[in-house]
């Protein structure tokens, strides 16, 4: 195995119980992505784009195949190991953000760094760090509900990036947002990649997509091109 | 993930969802209250209970009297035969060990002072009585031995009687006529109080203040001539001595009497133990009670929990993506509730001792609240949240993060 391969899947495969009837998500997908690579998962509704990313992003587990996650194979560990490595190995960005709305924009981004065991002082400091990166630090003590779409997808990169994990996962980062927002998101991630984070979006978007470095198209639960 | 941070979780959810938490900690709040009046209650009564007995002599008190019985043939029997003076003195003789030895002949009868008359109850008695029944002379001598010896025409009044009889002329060294015999006054009994919540002023010990004493043997010798005493009270040196004491007396009156349970020795310290007998049983009952509205308020919080862990299931989503592992969930909700519960409790606490207070005051309950209460109240709430926490918790931690956020 290459050692700048991050993410290496074998024959992924995710089939949903519904109710009797068994859906296929994912039909058998094998991929790798580099270290500091910025990749584009592409495909319509229903592809598998999003469960793919879940799975990368150990929110899911696959029902076939294996998962190598920086050469540890991450398929079959116990949901506390999962947490783990959800933790402080990849920041998740979410469509629909996902801040939790009766706590501030810092306590938003602390939140990974207090599963992380980390104390007070140093969480606030490093959260206020991240926030600045982002361009937040005008917005410390507010309420997510008092900010902007964008304002609020760049707490949510902040948070994703609070513990410093060196893959971002974007599960549509932009599908909610204004084309302005959306664009200075999409700078964000831009920038990111440039400072060695590995980035994955998924986006039905083609701008977004020629922003990166490969575009991978999923159709039915397989890749068609990458 | 600390236990301030989840309290500090705890109250920013209780903050955002005012009537839910008031509700949810409602059974809380009544249970608790209930358990730290019906407690401080029971205590009340129990201490009144005990210090009534102090007042009557103290639990080191027995006293021998003609037994008790509901039976109205044998009670008839047994009244025909009285405990005589001779009884009297071989008890005396057989058992020196008693402490303030006093036995009593009683009878109700009129005095007569000038134009004024006043029925009351006469006690013949030693000059013990005032330790054995722990009633002492406020002015004036009481009755001595050379009184006794002598069986001298000599009273000590009760402050009631010398009221009725001299108002406010002295009474000391006048004469008294009871049985067309002249008696002296040589003594006014102390005024005997008890403060007594409940009874709105009234003085549960007024009756002793109406009563008056005389030598016994004049009683037996000079103003009448059956030779029969009512009864004999005493003390003995220690608690221990109670029980042998009480089963020795017993054998030797029965064998005064050919084997006849005609007498009973009595002793405070089973009074004792009947008050806090019956007091126990009583706060057992009023502790279940409590105890059901507050399993009642376990109930309620385990069912609100249940739908606010629904209603936050993102948020469980959410905390789970960025890294919470199963257990931190688990505390997160446990504390919420238990914290929760805890402060139900303190309002219930505080409540309780609210309505304490007003139940001494509009209706002169006897109270006692000790800090041991508000400990058991406090502890009892703190588990109730525990327990009824647990469930929503095992829940919520058990969500699956995937489940929750893939449906937006």
């Amino acid at each position: 195995m290459n050692n700048n391969v991050v993410i290496q899947i074998e024959n992924i495969s995710k089939i949903y119980q519904m109710g009797k009837v068994k859906v296929p998500a994912l039909a058998g997908i094998d991929l790798s992505i580099e270290k500091n690579t910025y990749t584009a998962i592409m495909g319509p509704s229903g592809s598998g784009k999003s469960t793919l990313l879940h799975i990368l992003g150990c929110l899911d587990t696959p029902t076939e195949g294996v998962y190598y996650l920086d050469h540890e194979k991450v398929s079959d560990l116990s949901y506390n190991k999962l947490a783990e490595i959800r933790n402080n190995k990849i920041g998740f960005v979410f469509q629909v953000f996902n801040l939790l709305p009766n706590m501030n924009v810092l306590e938003n981004v602390e939140l990974p760094l207090m599963y992380a065991g980390v104390h007070k002082k140093e969480r606030k400091q490093r959260a206020s760090e991240v926030l600045e990166r982002v361009g937040l630090d005008h917005r410390l003590k507010h309420k997510p509900q008092e900010l902007s779409g964008g304002e609020r997808q760049r707490t949510a990169i902040a948070r994703a990036l609070a513990n410093n994990p060196s893959i971002i996962l974007a599960d549509e980062p932009t599908g909610n947002l204004d084309s302005t927002s959306g664009g200075s998101i999409m700078k964000i991630f831009s920038d990111l990649h440039e400072q060695g984070h590995t980035i994955i979006v998924v986006t039905h978007d083609n701008n977004i997509a020629k922003m990166t470095q490969r575009v991978i198209k999923l159709s039915d639960g397989k890749v068609v091109n990458s | 993930m600390s236990i301030f941070y989840n309290i500090k979780l705890g109250i920013v959810d209780m903050v955002h969802n005012v009537g839910r938490t008031l509700i949810t900690m409602l059974g809380v709040i009544l249970g608790t209250m209930s358990i730290i009046a019906v407690l401080a209650l029971v205590q009340g009564g129990r201490e009144q209970s005990i210090r009534w007995l102090e007042e009557r002599g103290g639990v080191l008190k027995l006293s021998i009297d003609t037994k008790w019985t509901f039976d109205l043939d044998e009670r008839s029997q047994i009244y025909d035969q009285r405990l005589m003076l001779k009884d009297m003195r071989l008890i005396r003789n057989y058992f020196p060990d008693l402490l303030n030895f006093s036995p009593e002949s009683s009878k109700w009868l009129q005095m007569k002072y000038k134009d004024k008359n006043y029925s009351t109850r006469v006690n013949g008695v030693f000059p013990a009585y005032q330790e054995a029944d722990n009633f002492h002379i406020g002015e004036g001598r009481f009755i001595t031995e050379f009184d006794i010896e002598q069986a001298n025409r000599v009273i000590a009044i009760g402050v009631r009687v010398k009221d009725a009889l001299f108002g406010k002329e002295n009474a000391l060294g006048k004469n008294i006529t009871i049985r067309n015999s002249q008696f002296k006054v040589i003594g006014i009994m102390e005024e005997k109080k008890m403060e007594i919540a409940g009874w709105r002023g009234h003085n549960p010990m007024d009756w002793l203040n109406r009563q008056s004493f005389i030598p016994l043997t004049t009683m037996l010798k000079k103003l009448f001539a059956d030779q029969s005493i009512n009864e004999i009270n005493f003390q003995v040196a220690s608690s221990d001595m109670v029980k042998p004491t009480q089963e020795r007396l017993n054998q030797f009156l029965k064998a005064l009497r050919n084997g006849e349970e005609i007498f009973e020795v009595r002793a405070n310290s089973d009074r004792l133990e009947n008050i806090q007998k019956s007091s126990n049983d009583t706060q057992l009952i009023l502790m279940i009670v409590g105890g059901i509205s507050l399993i009642v308020g376990g109930i309620v919080i385990t069912n609100i929990s249940l739908a606010s862990v629904k209603e936050r299931l993102r948020e469980i989503g959410v905390r789970m993506a960025v890294g919470a592992k199963r257990k931190d969930i688990l505390v997160q909700f446990l504390i919420q509730t238990t914290f929760m519960s805890l402060l139900g409790g303190i309002v219930g606490v505080i409540m309780g001792l609210a309505l304490l207070r007003a139940l001494e005051k509009f209706l002169s309950s006897p109270t006692s609240a000790n800090p041991n209460m508000i400990i058991i109240a406090l502890v009892l709430s703190v588990g109730v949240g525990f327990v009824a926490g647990f469930f929503p918790a095992m829940q919520a931690s058990r969500s699956d993060p995937i489940k929750i956020l893939r449906y937006e």
